[in-house]
């Protein structure tokens, strides 16, 4: 149960800079239509690939083993919905051949860049907090080893 | 009980809250880095536990002939925390710690313990003197 303070601050600053780097791959698959294929079989015995794309993913914070520190954060897939446009001529555009209803509708990733812009001032925020505790931990260190001095 | 001469004067006292500053620093590091971990409400260490046992201790080592401090009074007390008396408002997702009151306690907390360590290192160099059999300049 022994954690001192520099690791709680550490495993703080961890879990704020894992935020960061969510959100800088959520920002730059802003409009990444495909990150995987469904192949499916159509009616007439041919294949038509659906494309599936990348969907928002957001840390998910814990408190650590005996409340101490931050747990080591999950990332999940936001399941919120994806943002559709009608554009047949996009080559990922669900295929006409695949029979759905929604053929012709380019789908694009749930990532709204107001909500990440603010997630990254918060998370930039927290981590600073985390960095000025490791200070304050620092200086009452030295002062601490002063007394050998 | 008679003690040496580190259980006598300020020394232990100093001694008590250079600990318990120590281990409540660590109460507040702990409500910082989880400033957005759902759920979680802040710590602090017994703070108003601590004050009121260090005042009897004192006043007990004041009313011993010998003057002799009582450590083990003091001893089982930052070992565990508590909830926070003074928090934020509790937020929707569940959690209570306000990053001001954190940052205000930390540096609060934080002087408190250098000064002790501080005033702790220059009783340590008066003994030292003493020893030296030198006058202090």
């Amino acid at each position: 149960m022994d954690v001192s303070s520099m690791d709680i601050s550490a495993s703080g600053m961890r879990a704020q800079r894992l935020r960061m780097e969510v959100i800088a791959r959520n920002l730059a698959h802003m409009e990444t239509t495909s990150v995987r294929t469904e192949v499916r079989e159509t009616a007439d015995g041919g294949t038509a690939a659906v494309h599936q794309p990348y969907r928002r993913q957001r840390v998910v914070l814990a408190a650590g083993p005996g409340g101490f520190g931050v747990a080591v954060p999950r990332v999940v897939e936001d399941g919120s919905p994806l943002r559709a446009e009608h554009d047949p001529g996009h080559p990922h555009a669900v295929p006409a051949a695949s029979g759905r209803e929604d053929a012709g509708t380019v789908y694009y990733p749930n990532v709204h860049p107001i909500e990440e812009m603010v997630d990254m001032v918060a998370a930039s925020r927290a981590y600073e907090a985390n960095l000025s505790a490791v200070e304050a931990f620092k200086a009452m260190s030295a002062a601490s080893l002063r007394i050998l001095a | 009980m008679t003690g040496t001469i580190f259980d006598r004067d300020s020394l232990p006292v100093l001694e008590a809250l250079v600990r318990f500053t120590a281990a409540r620093h660590k109460a507040i590091a702990n409500n910082i880095a989880n400033v957005e971990t759902p759920g979680y409400r802040a710590i602090d260490a017994p703070v108003a536990d601590f004050k009121r046992a260090l005042a009897r201790a004192i006043q007990a080592q004041r009313d011993s002939r010998i003057g002799v401090f009582d450590r083990k009074a003091l001893d089982a007390l930052p070992a565990r925390y508590e909830a926070a008396r003074e928090t934020g408002i509790l937020k929707a997702n569940g959690n209570d710690v306000d990053l001001e009151i954190e940052m205000g306690r930390m540096v609060q907390n934080g002087m408190l313990h250098n000064l002790s360590a501080a005033l702790l290192a220059h009783q340590f160099g008066l003994l030292r003197e003493a020893i030296g059999e030198r006058v202090l300049s």
